[in-house]
């Protein structure tokens, strides 16, 4: 990335730094909801007699933090921030300029990867040590957190693409915020559910990632089986963004 | 064709299409233009005539259905894009400003985002700006934003410069303290694409215009070209109406309030055959004025299509 990029991601990044404490009702959607959900799955994970299923809670725990992170913190705020600034015309005004449209949408969302990062090292590093559990395989762990954050961006922009108004984004993420968790491991493990229902999910977008995740501190995944859910992951990402780069305008669509 | 080698801008039947299959429509259909460096060149036009579809493709921020623009002499405005932005500064039609920041964060965010941008207190004093600058951009008015958006677009020392209806919403006085910081670009020799609805605007800043009427250059040239092609009007009131059937010109109107307009293209035989006849006869052609058409009624004679759906004119 050349020097000027840097700068413009640079002030891309503060500026929405700005926005985002100027804007209070962000530290409640951002910081609050995430950890109301995470005390909510904690209860509700309790229920669930993971030790007979051969899970430990707090790998469990942490794994299901990462992914509500990844999914409030970053999809849902990114996605938001992309209608947003193409309803005020500030994308098309930004193109206008001699920013590159990679930094554009990098820009933005840069500032909720930072917010997002902070918030999955502090939860990690919190519930590690409430439970007594370390990361076992760092390399899963970061494999996780990688593809995830890919996934999450792509997926952001291809919802940002079908979305017409702020209002419908509303509407666009709910799939993804209510959904996805259920059917990617994030509330519920699917070592829990029934094995068939299990082995067909383990392929929904973010299976992959959360598998990486909890492997992070279980660190009970092969090398191979870990290269394969990387690649599973990478594969949905460039899915999300093949219909983004297909679809995403710069400007509201007339 | 003419080479585009020398000319700063250069448009060869250019189209712009929008939607798809059967719904389709062409905003801007085989228009045609040259813009030579240091010039100031005007596109006017009725609500929809295609200029702001027109420039967006100068600008780069849409494809062209067909046809070809030239920036420069040699770069394609999608293509070139990092190559042409260091060169051009921009203004839209509407803003595009984050409105929970403020004047001044809006234009240091633009300088940080700019290649040579001058000090940010330079630009807001450049566009009268100076005593707003801590004011949140959402609680500026119409003509406020506009100056924001032209301290932006001049923020560094461009070659060309696109303004889409600069001083659309602005009030008389900040109307020319913007005609005067785009005259003292011009001199600086800065090359300027204006598109504006105010034709006093284009009379006063334009080397050359263009007017658009459904998409196509309906007429182009310079104000004193575009109104040659329109009819001179002699004017007068006649104190005995019923010497109307016996004046030597045929009349064009014979207005309610006595005043007769004749429209020629004759406009010095008509005026002296027309006095020459009154004074001949010993009448009196009260408020008598003969004078060449303005671009205003050129422009309205083109909107309302008469002139217009033969084949365009093209502004090379």
């Amino acid at each position: 990335m050349s020097t000027l990029a840097v700068r413009h991601l640079k002030t891309l990044f503060l500026v929405e730094w700005k926005l985002f404490h100027r804007i209070k009702s962000n530290y409640i959607y951002v910081l609050l909801v995430p950890l109301m959900l995470l005390m909510a799955m904690r209860f509700v994970q309790e229920q669930m007699n993971l030790p007979t299923h051969g899970l430990q809670a707090g790998p469990v725990l942490i794994t299901t933090g990462v992914g509500i992170l990844l999914i409030f913190s970053l999809y849902s705020s990114v996605t938001g921030l992309y209608v947003a600034r193409r309803e005020e015309l500030v994308l098309k005004r930004l193109r206008t300029g001699e920013v590159s449209d990679v930094v554009i949408l990098t820009g933005g969302a840069s500032m909720y990867l930072a917010i997002t990062l902070v918030q999955v090292v502090v939860v990690a590093v919190v519930l590690s040590a409430m439970f007594g559990v370390w990361p076992r395989q760092p390399l899963s762990l970061l494999s996780g957190l990688l593809t995830g954050v890919a996934l999450m961006i792509a997926m952001a922009a291809a919802t940002a693409a079908l979305c017409r108004t702020v209002e419908a984004v509303t509407v666009a993420t709910l799939p993804a915020i209510f959904i996805l968790p259920m059917i990617s491991g994030i509330y519920i493990p699917r070592d829990v559910l029934p094995d068939a229902l299990g082995d067909v999910l383990q392929y929904a977008p973010m299976s992959s990632t959360i598998d990486l995740v909890h492997a992070g501190w279980a660190g009970d995944m092969t090398m191979s089986a870990g290269l394969g859910r990387v690649l599973l992951a990478l594969a949905w990402a460039a899915l999300f963004a093949w219909i983004a780069l297909r679809r995403f305008q710069w400007e509201p669509r007339v | 064709m003419e080479e585009p080698a020398d000319t700063h801008i250069h448009v060869h039947d250019l189209w712009r299409r929008y939607g798809r299959g059967k719904r389709t429509f062409d905003a801007v259909r085989g228009v045609s233009f040259t813009v030579w460096p240091g010039e100031l060149f005007a596109l006017l036009g009725t609500n929809g005539a295609g200029k702001t579809s027109t420039v967006e493709l100068l600008e780069g921020l849409a494809t062209p259905y067909r046809g070809k623009i030239t920036l420069f002499g040699e770069c394609d405005p999608v293509a070139d894009r990092d190559r042409i932005r260091p060169r051009t500064g921009v203004m839209l039609q509407q803003g595009g400003f984050i409105s929970h920041l403020t004047v001044r964060e809006s234009v240091h965010m633009w300088a940080e985002l700019t290649s040579r941008s001058r000090p940010v207190a330079e630009a807001l004093a450049l566009a009268g700006l100076t005593d707003r600058a801590d004011v949140l951009v959402k609680n500026l008015s119409g003509g406020e934003r506009r100056r924001l958006d032209l301290a932006i677009a001049t923020l560094a020392p461009v070659e060309l410069l696109f303004l889409d209806e600069p001083t659309a919403g602005m009030d008389a006085e900040g109307r020319h303290a913007t005609w005067r910081l785009i005259a003292q670009l011009k001199e600086q020799g800065t090359t300027i694409l204006l598109t504006t609805h105010y034709l006093e605007e284009a009379e006063a800043l334009a080397d050359r215009l263009a007017i658009m009427h459904r998409g196509r250059i309906a007429a182009a040239g310079t104000v004193a070209e575009i109104v040659a092609d329109c009819p001179s009007i002699l004017s007068f009131r006649l104190a005995d109406p019923s010497l109307v059937s016996a004046l030597p010109i045929s009349v064009t109107t014979q207005r309610c309030d006595g005043r007769i307009v004749v429209n020629t293209s004759q406009l010095q035989k008509d005026a002296t055959r027309l006095l020459g006849w009154a004074e001949e006869h010993g009448v009196v052609l009260e408020e008598f004025t003969a004078r060449p058409a303005s671009l205003e009624e050129a422009f309205i004679r083109i909107a309302s299509g008469d002139r217009f759906e033969s084949a365009p004119e093209q502004a090379e």
